[in-house]
């Protein structure tokens, strides 16, 4: 998963640099869901916290 | 501020953003201290944050584009306070935090305060730019100092990917990793 939101974070440069604000701001909306979504994950299981 | 000023003050606020992630990806490739998920995750962040502020540069300073950085900048301080408060009490046999520290500081102390200041300093970007009242995004053509500041970033984002591959694989990272899992 970290993978992924790294790759996809590039691929958001990416399309920035080329000029693509839709594909920016889709790329960037995908990430943040992963990125709090996998974190909540890690906060409430892998750690076995509970909040 | 006139719209150079603008430009330049993005471009000093990237380089800023962009020295604690080469200093972490520093240290974990010449000290050999392995990232952590939480780690990662912060520096996940970072990017996130600079997304914004590129997107400044690239289609023009609109506040939808700080809005971005200031979620990514929030969503970061989650994590990395998370991470704080972890390691915040001494565990039993007297381990202090993970991993060494930088001018007194775990790293994930340091992410705190990066995203604290990122929010800051983005807040200060809104207040001294002079609003216009015309948001049409256009494409702007970047100079040779942008264009490297954008190489730098997505340069750090693909060697996080290479990292982030060899420590963890696809799977998710251990919690307290001690090698690379394809090196």
């Amino acid at each position: 998963m970290i993978v992924l939101l790294f790759s996809l974070l590039s691929l958001t440069f990416l399309a920035i640099y080329f000029g693509y604000i839709k594909l920016s701001f889709s790329l960037f909306a995908v990430t943040m869901v992963l990125f709090v979504s996998w974190f909540a994950y890690h906060a409430t299981d892998t750690l076995n916290i509970n909040l | 501020m006139t719209n150079n000023i603008v430009r330049k003050l993005h471009i000093v606020a990237l380089l800023l953003l962009a020295m604690p992630l080469i200093g972490a990806y520093s240290i974990q490739l010449f000290m050999h201290e392995m990232p952590c998920p939480l780690c990662l995750l912060q520096r996940v962040g970072m990017l996130a944050v600079a997304v914004g502020l590129l997107m400044n540069l690239r289609f023009g300073v609109h506040p939808v584009h700080y809005g971005l950085s200031i979620i990514a900048a929030l969503v970061g301080a989650a994590v990395a306070t998370r991470q704080v408060l972890l390691h915040i009490v001494p565990t039993a046999d007297g381990i202090t935090g993970f991993g060494d520290t930088v001018l007194g500081l775990h790293l994930y102390s340091w992410s705190v305060v990066v995203f604290l200041s990122s929010i800051l300093g983005v807040g200060l970007l809104m207040t001294l730019m002079k609003w216009g009242k015309n948001f049409e995004s256009e494409v702007i053509t970047l100079n040779n100092v942008e264009k490297g500041v954008f190489f730098l970033f997505i340069f750090i984002g693909l060697a996080n990917v290479a990292g982030a591959f060899l420590e963890c694989g696809l799977i998710p990272c251990p919690d307290n990793p001690i090698s690379y899992k394809y090196w």
